[in-house]
């Protein structure tokens, strides 16, 4: 029974809405972690995470972004994906955040992933993320998730799509 | 370097295993005060460390993140009995193991200290560097390159970053003498503009096969890399020679080493006001 590969999912509509990021309105306080004006950012920062709640159209649901209590440049982040699969990360904010993106440590979306290859499949999304981010310090934690859901879906279209491939290769025989 | 009426005595001094180094003229008693950070256990960071650790290097301190595992076989050091355990820690017992013998006094000993660390927002990260007097980043990936690099610029210590190319045949060492030379934010420039419509190559995404993650990964040119910037490193601690900002190695097709002397970038955000 070829019971593997979900063919409607591939031919359906595309997953993945770019949309939702345009959507989340770009940072008015600039300021590093720590420094001057990071209070305000980070209330801003907190106001921004409303909107992703709505990332479900995403196919993920972020449920949880709370700060480390010591460390004001880590957080834990839970959610889940449509199917229900557990999503539990670090996320940890670079020196230079937010004029470089976040990181994703040890971010796993049920058995699919989309990392950046050089991080042997630790750090996710790292080299796209890098391309889409503001220089500016105007993304936040809530542009960043809500990328991560963007690529996180277009990368498992795209497994579903190879293995299907890989598949009638080998019927061809 | 030493004068050559000093070597014969030094190399009387010291235990056998240093008497070659000292006759090539290094001064172990200089290397032996010093500490150098070695950021990432992986195919560069342990030809560094083994290189500083034969060489007299006093204290290394080793931060991976990572545990040893089968793949990492191509590289050298790890065996089959440190699969699952940590990168740094196995490392820093190997070395320890090569330069601290019974017979040997132990004002020769190599110290280290292991950390298995994310060193991205690390809240010890700044004090290790503090205490280093040489910073290595032997790193896969940009941003913990860069954490290290703001610290090390901020608080004077030299830098020296080793990378390899995908393909595993080229490979690069840039040198960071805080001030004098480019940091590495000097070159990475990330200047983007925000893309208000979907990214064109993403929609591509959607339409061809996920291209099958690969990190390519070659002992031959990590060594030649490796060698480099411990080499760097040596001349910086031991004060001779001249510093040369960028490296660049390739080993494909033909074999080619390129020197160049690039200027610091006016507005760097780690270096800029220096």
């Amino acid at each position: 029974m070829d019971d593997s590969f979900d063919i409607k999912f591939t031919r359906g509509p595309v997953v993945g809405h770019w949309d939702f990021i345009k959507e989340i309105p770009l940072f008015l306080n600039i300021a590093q972690v720590g420094k001057r004006g990071w209070d305000k950012r980070l209330q801003e920062e907190l106001e921004k995470l409303e909107y992703i709640k709505k990332l479900k159209k995403d196919n993920i649901l972020f449920t949880k972004v709370e700060q480390d209590a010591q460390n004001p440049r880590i957080f834990y982040v839970e959610g889940s994906s449509e199917m229900n699969e557990e999503i539990k990360f670090i996320l940890r904010l670079p020196i230079r955040y937010p004029f470089v993106p976040p990181y994703a440590e040890e971010y796993y979306y049920g058995k699919y992933s989309f990392y950046s290859y050089s991080d042997h499949g630790r750090v996710a999304c790292l080299d796209k993320i890098n391309n889409r981010w503001d220089s500016e310090g105007r993304h936040g934690i809530a542009h960043f998730l809500a990328m991560l859901g963007y690529y996180t879906a277009l990368a498992r279209h795209n497994v579903k799509l190879s293995s299907i491939t890989r598949r009638s290769k080998r019927k061809s025989k | 370097m030493l004068p050559l009426d000093a070597r014969n005595q030094l190399a009387v001094e010291s235990p056998a295993m240093f008497s070659r180094i000292i006759f090539a003229g290094l001064d172990i008693r200089k290397l032996l005060s010093k500490t150098a950070l070695i950021g990432g256990a992986g195919g560069l960071g342990v030809i560094v460390g083994e290189i500083l650790a034969r060489t007299g290097i006093g204290k290394l301190i080793i931060i991976d993140r990572d545990i040893v595992e089968e793949e990492n076989f191509n590289r050298l050091v790890y065996s089959r009995e440190d699969i699952n355990k940590p990168k740094a820690e196995c490392f820093a017992k190997k070395l320890e193991s090569i330069r601290n013998a019974p017979n040997i006094a132990s004002k020769f000993h190599l110290k280290t200290e292991a950390y298995q660390e994310d060193v991205v927002a690390w809240m010890e990260l700044e004090k290790l560097i503090e205490r280093s007097d040489i910073i290595f980043t032997c790193f896969d990936n940009e941003a913990a390159r860069i954490e290290l690099n703001a610290y090390a610029t901020a608080l004077n210590k030299p830098l020296i970053d080793g990378g390899t190319s995908e393909n595993a045949l080229r490979g690069m060492i840039i040198t960071v003498l805080p001030g004098k030379t480019p940091c590495l934010e000097c070159y990475w420039s990330n200047q983007t503009l925000i893309t208000i419509e979907e990214p064109e190559e993403d929609q591509d995404l959607k339409t061809s096969l996920l291209k099958v993650p690969c990190g390519a990964s070659l002992a031959t040119t990590m060594n030649i890399i490796g060698s480099i910037q411990t080499e760097q490193a040596l001349k910086i601690l031991l004060g001779y020679g001249n510093i040369i900002p960028m490296i660049r190695v390739s080993l494909e097709d033909d074999l080619s080493v390129t020197a160049s002397h690039p200027n610091r970038r006016s507005g760097c955000p780690a270096c800029g006001e220096l």
